[in-house]
Parts: structure tokens; sequence; C-alpha cells
């Protein structure tokens, strides 16, 4: 069989469909390589193209602003499924629980007792330092002390296979909207192999998010009023501001739609002001309040922050969340884990210098060369140099700014990010992924069984940030039992 | 609703609405232009008319006026243009409106853009497919959009739209002044689609008369400026809530005056101001009516809205007291 993975090969690589020893196929994968190699290139591209037209017309787009004037695209999809066995799933969903609810009580702790600073487990400097923290909130009481509402953790597979976290998103993570678009591209396409594998549905997610959004509301009322703040249409992300608000039916409203009258927060409506509970923000801290932060910015609400004190409105996520997002931060969370809940991590780190610290600086500044040298408050793939990619005088320069700024950058070794089959002008070729999944902290945590899996579109390439030349996949996390079924 | 959201929805169809009349206007234009003979004065039957009845007119443009009307990017209200600022307002609201409406009007414009890009002219493929996509997406709103608030500002936007354009249109004739009389006429009922009416109601020659009771006064036909007046009130009214004989705001006061005008004295005062005048002062009414509906649902005030007729009465009572 598999006429298309006839030339397939792993090169080497740690494949999630086929086994680099005998390069063989996957049980997982069996079905569904049978399934495209059961269909001709034709076959193959009038799918893909019809998936793209639906996006298109259908609005499914980020805008890059590179040409001056935005334009809109779609983002890359490959119509081949990264599917995960449930067993798999069940580890990653334990250590992603772990991991958020370790975070969540790090940010109440620094912003209250501090007693992780106190006795040195993380240096207190580095929380000071850090350009998300916000003293000024300190002691600020919050709905069951919950910071990240919503985390994206970036998830990566190393050459053992073995889950690995990359990252953590604590502000606002976005990704989730194509992650349910894509289920639903694939299910219209792909409907027989969808039913064959009985997968873990995601349409939940809306519903769950929602349902944390009114359980953190200030007024116990019974429908508290959720909006979600966009900083309007020429975002990047609005297309996912407007398709999550569609699907709670709660309002997308942009700075310019609230007020703040009696530290209280209103909407206007066409009959009049309506106080608002909760802000589902997806505007960066600095841009919230023109009265505290940037003076320049048209985002955000005068006296938002003067509410947010008062206790009388919901931030999700909360202020000073960021601290989690820096990169610096992000080596101690196994700490965290063994600090707050006396457990060891499920989900490992990734090996990371700090610059911070002397002798990893010692070692970055000699290895560079063969890091990935990454700015601990940049996102998206920017700011960040891969060592062995790079030419001498990247290195110098890479060189130059962290002895300028050792605080400010970190290192890691290069990881071989797993591969996966991707379709690629007509052939199937291995492509580097990794997996941003969505942890909802509510009454209880919430794990929506799948995610973003991204994918380096360009050969070769390390980086799957949309902004570079990354792609996506839909994620299938399979049902109990299937695997059973299948073989 | 949001008054954000009430003003884009608004302009969303207000533009859409535009495009559509702007595209049967050219369309049928273009067609008398192909019947045109040399013998007939070169320019009674060239472009300019339109623009002094649309109020676009910018002589200086380099364009030509076809495509100053249709494809211009610095004509604000040229075709191109209108459909531009209808899809975006409808991206504003992408959340507000079906999915069904949201994909026709992005497919609009994305076919629109493909189609500048291919070359010049096609202005007549341009209207078609205006034309048409526009009545593609009216059936959608009636067939899918709930009769609530979101449903009353679209219909809102259309409706005036539609007003001010036909009374615009009735004006034509007064522009085409080497053509002879029955032809202007007929040109200008075309391009409100109400040729057809006409004929089944008068047997003879469009004239000024026959012509603007249709497209003024007509209680039936959905372009007459009375029929979309009293849309706009009864719509008003939904949104308020309040019964149909009273008012609470200034757009429902405006909207009930000029209904009451056109149905008690709209033929005298055609007769005492001539058509052209007249038509001049219904456009004026009509951008009070929007006016004041940009003043009480779009402007973000921290005032809250009057909840009884005598509440507005005594709020107006005072404002005209302060002024004198």
């Amino acid at each position: 069989m598999a006429k298309l993975f006839k030339k397939y090969k792993t090169e080497g690589f740690f494949d999630e469909a086929v086994t680099r020893e005998t390069e063989g196929i996957r049980d997982t994968y069996r079905e569904t390589a049978k399934f495209f190699s059961g269909l001709s290139v034709r076959e193959m591209d009038a799918g893909l193209r019809s998936l793209e037209r639906s996006f298109l017309t259908q609005g499914v787009t980020f805008t890059v602003y590179s040409d001056g004037e935005g334009t809109e695209r779609i983002f890359p999809f490959d119509p081949f499924p990264r599917i995960i066995p449930s067993d798999e799933w069940s580890t990653i969903e334990k250590g992603l629980i772990q991991r958020t609810a370790a975070l969540n009580m790090f940010l109440k702790d620094i912003y209250s007792d501090r007693s992780i600073l106190k006795e040195g487990v993380v240096p207190e400097y580095l929380v000071e330092t850090s350009c998300h923290y916000r003293k000024e909130f300190t002691g600020l009481k919050l709905p069951r002390d919950t910071y990240i509402h919503i985390c994206g953790t970036d998830l990566i597979r190393d050459d053992e296979g073995q889950y690995c976290v990359l990252e953590d998103n604590g502000r606002c993570p976005s990704g989730v909207s194509y992650m349910l678009e894509n289920r639903i591209a694939m299910k219209r396409t792909y409907p027989d192999l969808y039913r064959k594998l009985n997968v873990e549905p995601v349409s939940e997610y809306p519903k769950e998010l929602l349902k944390m959004l009114k359980s953190v509301s200030p007024r116990q009322q019974d429908e508290p009023v959720c909006v979600l703040l966009t900083p309007g249409q020429y975002n990047s992300a609005y297309f996912e501001h407007t398709f999550l608000a569609q699907q709670m039916g709660i309002e997308i409203v942009e700075g310019r739609d609230l007020l703040v009258e009696n530290d209280r927060v209103y909407m206007h409506t066409i009959q009049g002001l309506v106080q608002v509970d909760v802000i589902y923000r997806r505007i960066d801290d600095d841009f919230l309040d023109p009265e505290c932060f940037r003076e320049d910015s048209q985002l955000g609400v005068p006296g938002l922050m003067k509410a947010y004190r008062s206790g009388n409105v919901a931030l999700v996520n909360a202020m000073g969340a960021g601290v989690a997002d820096d990169k610096a931060t992000y080596a101690y969370v196994p700490d965290m884990i063994r600090f707050y809940l006396s457990e060891e991590p499920i989900l490992p780190n990734i090996e990371t210098f700090l610059g911070s610290r002397e002798d990893d600086l010692k070692y970055m500044l000699e290895n560079i060369e063969n890091l990935v040298i990454k700015a601990v408050d940049e996102a998206g793939g920017y700011g960040m140099l891969i060592g062995p990619k790079a030419t001498t005088s990247e290195h110098e320069d890479f060189r130059n700014k962290i002895k300028s700024n050792p605080r400010g950058f970190i290192g890691q070794p290069v990881i071989k990010l797993s591969r996966h089959p991707t379709f690629c002008d007509g052939k199937v070729e291995g492509r580097h992924i990794d997996l941003r999944p969505f942890v909802l902290s509510g009454k209880k945590t919430v794990v929506v069984p799948g995610g973003l899996t991204r994918v380096a579109l360009r050969k070769g390439s390390l980086v799957v940030n949309s902004s570079q030349g990354g792609g996506s996949k839909d994620t299938w996390v399979l049902r109990n039992n299937s695997t059973d079924n299948q073989s | 609703m949001l008054s954000r959201v009430a003003e884009n929805l608004f302009w969303m169809s207000r533009y859409f609405e535009r495009a559509d009349n702007l595209a049967r206007l050219v369309t049928v234009h273009q067609t008398d232009l192909l019947d045109a003979t040399s013998a007939m004065a070169e320019d009674s039957y060239d472009w300019h008319p339109l623009l002094a009845v649309t109020s676009m007119g910018d002589e200086n443009s380099t364009e030509s006026v076809q495509d100053y009307m249709v494809r211009s990017q610095e004509n604000p209200d040229s075709i191109t243009n209108c459909i531009y600022q209808a899809r975006e307002n409808g991206r504003a609201v992408r959340d507000q409106i079906s999915d069904e409406m949201w994909i026709e009007l992005n497919a609009l414009w994305l076919d629109l853009k493909a189609i500048l890009k291919n070359g010049p002219g096609q202005h007549e493929k341009i209207c078609q497919m205006v034309n048409r996509s526009s009545l593609v997406f009216r059936g959608i709103v009636n067939v899918a959009q709930p009769r609530a608030e979101a449903w009353a500002f679209i219909q809102l936007g259309e409706y005036l739209e539609r007003a001010d354009k036909t009374s615009r249109v009735i004006d034509l004739p007064n522009y085409l002044r080497g053509r002879d009389e029955a032809s202007a006429w007929s040109t200008m009922l075309r391009a409100c689609s109400a040729a057809a009416e006409h004929r089944r109601h008068y047997s003879g020659e469009a004239d000024s008369t026959s012509a603007s009771t249709l497209l003024l006064f007509s209680t039936s036909f959905p372009r007459s400026v009375r029929f979309c007046v009293q849309k706009i009130d009864d719509l008003l009214h939904q949104i308020s809530g309040t019964d149909s004989s009273g008012y609470l705001n200034e757009a429902e006061r405006a909207s009930g005056s000029l209904l009451a005008r056109m149905n008690f004295s709209g033929v005298e005062e055609i007769s005492s101001l001539g058509l052209h005048d007249y038509v001049d002062s219904v456009q004026f009414n009509l951008n009070e009516i929007g006016a004041a509906i940009g003043f009480r649902y779009f402007a973000l005030t921290k005032e809250s809205p009057s909840s009884s007729a005598e509440e507005f009465f005594k709020i107006r009572m005072r404002s005209i007291q302060k002024q004198q």
C-alpha cells in the first residue's frame, strides 16, 4: 500500500507516524495513512483547495502587516491530522493541570506572601525585574486566587518522543479558534476517516470558557455580564476574537465601548449603560488603562484599573500574570511544582541556561553556536537566534546583546522537534511540529482534548509560528480503546 | 446591543444599499448610451448628470466618470468603496450577523478585488455582481435574521439609504435636459426598477406626475420614498418599543413628521415648490432622521434615554426654552 508513503523517510528524526527503526507506520496512524494513500494527487489537491477557499470566504484569517497595507491571509492548513493516543493524552492532561496549578500558586504567592522568594527557591530579583511584574497589585484579592485562567502551553516532543514544555503563555494565548475551525473543516472534508478513528470532540471549548468567565464574576448574580475586549478589527487575531464572542454569545467590545463611573465598568448600549462584570481581555496589560500605563493607548479604558482594584470587575487573565511568561521564570517552574505541590513534574522542561546565572552565562557565551538563544520577553518566534543556523556575525551580535543584558536572555540546546507527515507539493514529507493545548482554570481545571498543532512548513525549519511560515493541523485525541479496535 | 454594533450594522446595510442603487443607475445609463446617436446632443448623454444627482461631483478627477463612480479608490462613494465600507462594517460585527450574511459580503469583496486587479473597465460586470449579491444579501437577512434589534438597524440603514437615493434619482430628468421628456422619465423609472410597475398602473408614457406619484407616494411599491419612510418610522418604534402614535426621541419625531408631511400635503407642496425643491426638502428631512438616529443610538453619552413620551416632551420643552 502507501504509494504516497513510498519515498517517506524519517531521516533520523523522531516521527509521529513512522518508526525510525523500521520505517514502518505506527498503529495509531495505520488507518489514516491507508486513507490518504487511497486518494489521488488530484483528489488531494481538490480537497486542499476547497478547504482553503472555505477558510478565506469565512474570514478565518489573520492579518500580516509586512507590506504597509494589511493583507488578510489564511493560516496555512495541512489536512494530515496529528493523532494522539488516549494514554499519551492522559499524561499530557495531568501534566498541564499540575503545571497550571503551580503557576497560579506562584503568581498568588509573589503578589502576597512571597514565600517562594523568601525561601530562595526563585530569586527575588528575577521576579522584580520581569517586565510583566506589576508590584502595584500586591495584596489584591482575586476570585479563587486565579491569575492565569486561560493558559496556552507549548509542548514539543524531543528526539526520544518525550513530551516537554517549551513555553507557558499566560497572558493572552491565541490560536484556539483555529483548533475549532480546523476540526469543523476536517469533519466536513473527511467524515468517513473521522468517524472510523473515534476522536474526542473539541467543540465544548466555548461552553467551558464561558462557564469559567462567569465563575470569576465579582457580582453574585445569575447572569453576570461577560465581554470580550478586543484591540479592534485590525488586530491580527481579530477573527479569533469575534469567533469566540460569537460562540459564547457575549458582546465583543473595544475600549471606546466601555467607560468607568464610580469605579464600575459600563458598556454603551442602545438602551443606555450596562454594568460589566467580567472582561476577557485580548489586550496586554500596558494598553488597558491610559491613566495608569501607556497614555498613548487608544485601545484601553480610562479608569479601568480603579474599577479592577475596587473588585468591581474581573480581568481574564489577571493583571501581572505575564511574570509566568517570562522565559527566565520558565526555568523555575519544575521547582515551583515541587515547592507548592510536593510533586515531581509530569511534563519536564527543556534544559535551560539563564543569562542571570553566572555559570550559565559563561556557558551560553562559549557555546552560542550550539544553542537556541531567546529574549525572555519576546514571543512569536521573534528575538531569537538558532545557533547552528546563524552566521558568525549573528553569533557575535547576540553575544553582545547577552553581555549587555544577561537577565534578558536564555539559552537552550537545539531540540530536534518531532516530525509529522505533511502534504508538500503533491508529496508527503516530514515536517517539524509542536502542540499548543489550552488549559482553563475555572471552578475546576479543564483541558479540551486536542489543541493547535503547528507545523513548520518550510523544509528543515524548526520555527512553527504563523508569522514565520508556519501552518497548522487538526489534532485528534483518540477515545479510550480506539487503538485496540484498530489493531 | 452595543451602540457601536448598532452603528456598524446600520452602515454595513446602508453602504451595501448605496452600492446597489449606484450600480443600477450606472447600468441603466450605460444602456441608454448604447442607443445614443451622434445626432443627439452629446452632453445630454454623458455621465455628468449622474454625478450631479448623486452629489458625487469631483469635476477635477482624472479618471473617467464611469471609473470614478464604479472603480475609484479616491471617490469615497464609488461602488467599490461602498462595498469595501459595507464589508469593513460587517467585519466589525462579524459575531452579530449570520455566517451566510458574512460570507456573501466577504465573497463579494474578494471577487470585486479580483476583478479590479484583472484589468480596466468591466463596469457592467461589477454592477451586475453587486446588484445580484445585494439581492442575495437581503434575502439572507429576510430568512435568517431574527426580528430583533440587529435586524431593525440593518433595515433602518437599507430604507434610509433607499429613500434618499430614490428621491435623488427622481430629480435625474431635471439634469437630462437635451433628452425628450418621456425618455428621461423612462430612464429614471428603470434606474429605480419601477418601469414594469409604472406600466401596470399608467397606460401612457411616463411623465413627471405619473413617475413621481409612483416613486414618491406609492404605499405598496417598495422603492417609493413614502413606503421607505413608513418602514423607517415603524422600525424606530419597534426599537424603542413605543406606540406608533407617540415618540420617545428626536429620530421618531422626525420620521413621524416627514411621514405626515408626505401623507397630508405632498401634492400641494410639489405644486407650490416644484419637484426639484420638494425632493430637496425631503432629502433634508431624511438627513435629519439619520442624524437623530446617530445622536440617540450611536453617540456615546452617559445620559440615560427617555423612558416615556412625557419625559421626552419635557426635555424638548426645556431645550427649546433654553435656546430662546
